[in-house]
């Protein structure tokens, strides 16, 4: 597994010695190669996924299901030099790094493509990207929502981009919940994806 | 012109002695301004482009808000053609990689029935399709499409727009706009 960021300043101050460290150098070159290609992923579903209508309330908790994934081959993608955020189903992990650091800001983006259903001027499609620490497996909480998405007046083929930056430890997951009150079961189909990747070092 | 991202690790290894290696030294500098400075465009819409109803059109950009592209091998955003964002071929190291793509799509007041739509697709090169917003066009319509897209020297991302309104064309507003940033190696 490769180094992830671990501050260079830590190993050799090089106004201090007047020496170069040959520790330092390698420290630069790992930072540099960390911050060019850090941890990311991108997950996506090459199957449809049945979702259920819900018949009352399409905002009520218990009416939404978690969006499961099935591959990371092109055009997804998985760097694993810095440890695996995912191996099958629906949330991925932010690995803990085996030298320095992988926690940081991460930047999320999901895009769901809806089935060809159609339905009535008040029906909704609900989308929340969800990301934190919850021992719980990520329930469906408002400390976790990191941004919404919404579809008023479902047409057919709609498809919803959501996107949020947050703060992200070791062992912090990442999961789409979604709701949808159409007549009628809908499926999310193959080609929608959800990525993660490191922007910084959280402030 | 400056230089792309260049593996330093491929020019120096620290760790086979302690003399700095002049070369290695450079690499560093001149990733550190890449990265922090990295490829990046915004385009917009500086005037309403009409749509006609039921035709997939790509939005015509009417300026570049920033584009730094002549840094590292030429404008990712040329006025001669003017739909496209496009991944410059750099002179030293390479451009390539994973790209951050966010497309602002505001649409005029024309209003639809619930069964009529609008969307809006980023398409990277002739025909594939990166993330689309589509939704019903019974209410106004403000789209922001994101995506993280992996891109080689010379390809390139357009906005294509349709609608189904029955009374006639739809305005796509100036201020609607396509910004592209290199976020890292793919």
């Amino acid at each position: 597994m490769a180094d992830s960021w671990d501050d260079p300043r830590a190993t050799h101050q090089p106004t201090v010695s007047g020496t170069t460290d040959p520790d330092w150098g390698d420290k630069v070159n790992a930072g540099l190669a960390f911050i060019a290609d850090p941890p990311s992923i991108k997950v996506r579903k090459t199957g449809n996924q049945a979702i259920t209508t819900a018949p009352s309330d399409v905002l009520s908790t218990g009416n939404y299901v978690k969006v499961s994934w099935d591959a990371t081959s092109a055009p997804g993608w998985h760097n694993t030099d810095y440890g695996s955020f995912w191996t099958s189903g629906s949330v991925l992990t932010v690995p803990t790094a085996s030298v320095g650091n992988n926690k940081g800001r991460y930047l999320l983006v999901c895009h769901l493509i809806w089935s060809n259903v159609s339905g009535a001027a008040t029906d909704r499609i609900e989308v929340a990207l969800c990301a934190g620490s919850d021992a719980g497996g990520l329930s469906l909480s408002d400390a976790y929502v990191q941004a919404r998405g919404t579809s008023p007046g479902v047409r057919g083929n709609t498809e919803i981009v959501v996107t949020a930056e947050c703060n992200l430890f070791h062992g912090s997951e990442i999961a789409v919940w979604v709701a949808h009150n159409v007549g009628a079961t809908m499926n999310i189909e193959a080609g929608s994806s959800l990525s993660a990747t490191w922007i910084g070092v959280a402030p | 012109m400056a230089d792309s991202y260049v593996s330093a690790a491929g020019v120096h290894n620290p760790s086979a002695g302690v003399d700095i290696d002049e070369g290695w030294a450079a690499t560093i500098n001149a990733n550190l301004d890449f990265l922090h400075n990295p490829p990046a465009a915004k385009v917009r819409l500086d005037t309403a482009q009409a749509i006609t109803n039921a035709t997939d059109e790509y939005l015509s950009w009417g300026v570049a808000d920033f584009d730094n592209g002549a840094l590292y091998g030429g404008a990712l955003w040329d006025s001669g053609d003017a739909t496209k964002l496009t991944v410059p071929t750099a002179t030293t190291g390479s451009n390539a990689g994973r790209y951050l793509a966010c497309a602002y799509i505001y649409w005029g007041s024309e209003l639809g029935a619930a069964s009529e739509f609008r969307y809006a697709r980023i398409i990277d090169g002739a025909s594939t399709v990166v993330a689309r917003e589509s939704h019903s066009a019974v209410t106004y319509g403000r789209f922001c499409i994101v995506s993280e897209v992996v891109l080689s020297e010379g390809d390139y991302l357009r906005v294509q727009v349709k609608h189904d309104i029955s009374t006639g064309d739809a305005d796509v507003r100036a201020g609607s706009y396509l910004a592209l940033v290199y976020l890292g190696v793919a």
